[in-house]
């Protein structure tokens, strides 16, 4: 399995997003991506996605995590 | 007692989530009602009446008086949202991109609403104790003497990295004798496009920083998010990472800078060819 069959799969909407490929890619290689395989797969979701704001803000995203991070300054 | 509309859904139509600014407590009794706590900044120009002008009176009953802002008051509003941690801070950089927001921002004239949005933003620092970086005549130690933890050489990186081969962009407005001071009269001389690349590096040397290099050098390469590691750079670029002129420009065209970096991960693959040839030095 290549990161273009995954692409492929990506593109019928077989696999959905960038956790699933991952573990498509896992099962069907038995092996982990290299980290040339992850922006790659990063690279189809991206691409697949539209870039607008109003697409953007319909994602909901938060910044979660470490709240000190974020509020620090460095 | 003052209440007023600031929220999207005055020039969207959702009308799921109202956000209202108040002079006092009020009980909306409503749950689509989100009441933003006011801060001094507000008491002194909002409900004070010096920003009257730009405030439509909508309504009015039993002492209580409901008003919209206008547009352009409302960017500015927007605006001072983004200097410092907000867990929406993303959704709040779109609002501020949306509807023209950015335009009636630019277009303003009136010096009581930047007297405002800056009274604002001095004080959400402040209340976050957010401290805004300045590079005017801060040493390369002192500009490295964060609590990151670098792996790689920053210059190397953005070197590796650059938008024109070999040519990191900050070098154009690189104050000549400096190590990390810039020139704003040099960066008025760059070109739109050199501005533009500028802090499409910018943007991604701080996600490959803090974000993307840490991953790589400890073996957790699927938790790679390229876009994630690029809104909170872009996030720290504008709460703690830049300020003044620099952050001026970042506010308006950081959109485009995102969505230019997200569609294409060339620099990322640049990157990541260099440190396997072994042409970034080591932090």
């Amino acid at each position: 399995m290549s990161v273009q069959n995954i692409k492929n799969l990506a593109l019928n909407g077989t696999v959905k997003n960038y956790t699933e490929a991952v573990n498509v890619f896992k099962a069907e290689t038995g092996r982990p991506p290299s980290f040339e395989e992850v922006i790659e797969l990063n690279d189809i979701f991206d691409n697949l996605a539209q870039h607008t704001i109003d697409a953007y803000a319909a994602e909901e995203y938060e910044f979660e995590g470490d709240e000190e991070y974020y509020s620090s300054s460095y | 007692m003052r209440i007023i509309y600031i929220g999207s859904f005055l020039y969207s139509e959702d009308n799921s989530d109202i956000d209202v600014i108040c002079s006092d407590i009020y009980d909306f009794n409503d749950s689509k009602y989100d009441v933003i706590s006011p801060i001094n900044a507000d008491f002194d120009y909002l409900f004070s009446g010096k920003l009257d002008a730009h405030l439509e009176l909508i309504a009015s009953s039993g002492g209580v008086e409901f008003y919209i802002p206008s547009m352009e008051l409302l960017s500015h509003i927007y605006r001072s949202h983004l200097t410092s941690f907000r867990k929406k801070w993303w959704k709040q950089y779109l609002n501020f991109q949306m509807k023209d927001l950015v335009d009636y921002y630019l277009n303003s004239k009136d010096p009581i609403l930047f007297e405002y949005s800056k009274a604002r933003e001095k004080e959400y620092r402040r209340l976050s104790k957010t401290r805004a970086w300045t590079l005017k005549g801060m040493t390369r130690e002192e500009f490295f003497g964060d609590n990151v933890k670098y792996y790689q050489d920053h210059d190397s990186v953005h070197k590796a990295i650059a938008f024109e081969p070999g040519v990191p962009s900050y070098t154009y407005m690189q104050e000549p004798g400096s190590e990390v001071e810039c020139s704003r009269s040099l960066w008025l001389n760059m070109t739109e496009q050199q501005r533009l690349n500028c802090v499409k590096e910018e943007m991604a040397v701080i996600a490959i920083e803090r974000f993307i290099a840490p991953l790589y050098f400890n073996d957790k390469f699927e938790e790679l998010n390229k876009n994630r590691a690029l809104r909170i750079s872009l996030y720290k670029l504008l709460t703690t990472l830049s300020s003044g002129w620099f952050r001026d420009y970042v506010v308006i065209h950081g959109l485009k800078v995102y969505q230019e970096l997200s569609t294409d991960s060339s620099w990322l693959k640049r990157w990541l060819l260099h440190t396997k040839e072994g042409k970034i030095l080591s932090y």
